[in-house]
């Protein structure tokens, strides 16, 4: 029944089949071609003489030009994209787990607890994310390497932390909206009658709450992607880069910084410096998908949202009853026929 | 007095988070004995705010005393919150009330598309806005609004590009409650009485719409903290939270997000206040 309105519902499928294929394609090309990224050479004239040089434009170097160290954006974005969304779709599955597994169950269990614990996760309401991400994350990543060139901690342990900090950071709010939501059920009707009738509380969260709370939790989780994607951006732009960095050398001879796996949030740190210049483009790229993946989810959160309503709004009993209905209604009719004729 | 407790237990709040980050500044050093001294340190560090000091630029010896620098900041971070809020505002309500004057059908569809412009990240509405005056000044040589601040601290386009978001959001909240509030008896007898549109949106509808709005403020408001930040390191603007981006340390950073928490709290607590009085319902908390 959802899954057919879902699937009728062309927002929620725009999105989805957006994401599925970005990501697929990004593994796809791993996998047949082992990453490779196209180098843009120097344009040459009929007579060898230099007529252009990269970084290229968008419209030089179709779809989207090349970088300062003269890489196809187009494919360094395709690379990039599996890490961007594989770890946006980790941490918000690692915050909305844990989220669920201690907003119902504190709900449930120690409702009273969680009410005098409530007001002291307040604070993350005026702590914005990404300054509170960058407060815990800037010494480890970056301090740490300022101060004697070199990490003190290895490469893994920095992911390691960086992915559960950004992991810890979200789940307070998101918890408290769980519990809200299964607070806001529990006062239903059935549920007192169920409470009455002797259920447990693992029995009514199974049988009772669940289905009400699923098509929710799973806008929670979309939502959630959201703001990690989010949080990732605006990360890349104070600088602080997953994966790590390593030096390269670009074609002005400068030496730069580029983010190791051609994640996005890296590409947009970058690059960021390209703004003003004529090269615009090189920030604007991964701004630009960020901002693509954001929309496409925000689609299937609204389309989702329109299918439940209509998956609700005709409940199959309904249907059934008028079925038996105008199966009545026939009865009648042939019976008046007979007694007519009778 | 709940209004007062909750207060405190906010502040409490903010000051565990920092103690919690306060753990990762020197080396990741996680145990319930660092978190105390931490706490401890960190109050200590508000009990004597005149000493708090910051380095101007990294590595270097000599160092600035916190306060009273750091009020510039914050006056200026703080007017641009405000302002870009009450310019949200009154865009969203111009463009609310054009809206009802167009057709049912026009309308739908503004609601529909503006849930999912809502989700547009503020930085690529930033970097968009600079992009397009930077070359426009770039074509014709003509610069409209000043593109990166410094100790200038350039008004007109952070607002501008600031209100954007808010705006969206307001204006998509604005929609759902007419919509809700246009069908309700009052509207109704108010047509049957033979009042134009334009007063009962204006005088009756928008009041009682204003309500739902309030309750929707915090959202925005958290929603525009998180933005500040982004405004203030694109544009450059020497804004509070730009400050504590560019000498990060704990203490700074907690003090600088009491000094906003603070007044936000009075505001929100002011208005809710003066609307319960005025429309006697209950605001959710």
């Amino acid at each position: 029944m959802m899954g057919k309105a879902l699937l009728k519902n062309v927002q929620f499928m725009l999105g989805s089949i957006f994401l599925f294929s970005v990501l697929a394609a990004s593994i796809l090309y791993t996998v047949f071609f082992q990453d490779h990224i196209p180098v843009a050479d120097l344009t040459y004239g009929e007579n060898g003489d230099v007529l252009a040089r990269p970084p290229y434009s968008p419209l030089e170097h179709p779809p989207f030009g090349t970088d300062n160290v003269s890489q196809d954006l187009f494919f360094l974005l395709l690379v990039g994209a599996k890490y961007t969304l594989g770890i946006a779709l980790l941490i918000a599955f690692a915050r909305f787990a844990l989220s669920f597994l201690l907003g119902v169950g504190l709900q449930l269990y120690a409702a009273p607890i969680l009410k005098r614990v409530k007001p002291l996760l307040e604070g993350f309401f005026y702590f914005p994310a990404p300054l509170l991400a960058y407060l815990i994350l800037s010494w480890v990543l970056m301090r740490d390497l300022f101060m004697d060139s070199e990490f003190s901690t290895t490469f893994t342990e920095r992911v390691a932390f960086e992915v559960v900090i950004l992991i810890l950071i979200g789940v307070p709010i998101t918890m408290t909206t769980i519990a809200r939501e299964v607070e806001h059920l529990q006062e239903r009707e059935f549920i007192t009658s169920a409470k009455v009738l002797g259920g447990s509380r693992l029995h009514m969260l199974k049988k009772h709450l669940m289905p009400y709370l699923q098509p929710q939790l799973f806008l929670v989780f979309i939502r959630e992607l959201i703001l990690v994607l989010l949080l990732l951006a605006h990360l890349g732009i104070l600088n602080v880069l997953f994966g790590g960095v390593a030096i390269t050398e670009d074609m002005f001879g400068n030496s730069v910084f580029v983010s190791l796996s051609n994640e996005w949030s890296g590409l947009i740190g970058n690059n960021l410096k390209f703004i003003f210049t004529t090269y615009a483009w090189i920030p604007l790229v991964p701004i630009i998908c960020f901002t693509v993946t954001i929309l496409s989810l925000k689609m299937m959160v609204e389309g989702f949202q329109v299918a439940t309503e209509r998956a609700s709004r005709k409940p199959r009993v309904v249907r059934k009853e008028k079925e038996n209905q105008e199966s009545y209604n026939k009865q009648i009719n042939n019976r008046s026929f007979e007694s007519l004729g009778g | 007095m709940k209004t007062g407790m909750k207060f405190i237990s906010i502040i409490l709040s903010i000051l565990l988070i920092g103690s919690f980050a306060g753990m990762f500044q020197n080396g990741i050093e996680m145990s319930l004995k660092e978190f105390w001294n931490q706490f401890i340190h960190l109050i200590g560090a508000i009990a004597n705010l005149r000493e708090l000091t910051y380095e101007p630029l990294f590595g270097s010896t000599t160092v600035y005393p916190v306060f009273p620098a750091i009020f510039e900041y914050y006056g200026y971070s703080l007017f641009i919150l405000v302002a870009g809020f009450g310019l949200a505002l009154i865009g969203s309500l111009g463009l609310t009330y054009i809206t009802f004057l167009l057709p049912y059908r026009l309308r739908k569809m503004f609601i529909k598309v503006t849930g999912i412009l809502e989700a547009i990240p503020d930085l690529f509405i930033i970097v968009v806005f600079q992009i397009a005056i930077v070359s426009l000044y770039k074509e014709t040589g003509l610069l409209i609004f000043e593109v990166v601040g410094g100790f200038e601290r350039p008004i007109v386009l952070p607002l501008i590009t600031y209100a954007v978001l808010p705006a969206i959001l307001l204006y998509r909240i604005m929609l759902l409650t007419f919509e809700d509030e246009l069908v309700t008896p009052y509207v109704e007898l108010a047509r049957g009485k033979g009042l134009s549109t334009r007063r009962i949106l204006l005088k009756h509808v928008l009041r009682n719409a204003l309500f739902t709005v309030v309750n929707h403020s915090r959202t925005i408001i958290v929603l525009m903290l998180s933005n500040l930040v982004m405004l203030e390191i694109l544009f450059n603007l020497y804004g509070l939270t730009w400050f504590m981006v560019n000498n990060i340390s704990v203490e700074i950073v907690v003090i600088g997000i009491l000094m906003i928490f603070v007044p936000l709290f009075l505001i929100e607590a002011c208005s809710r206040f003066f609307i319960q009085r005025i429309t006697g319902k209950e605001l959710a908390e």
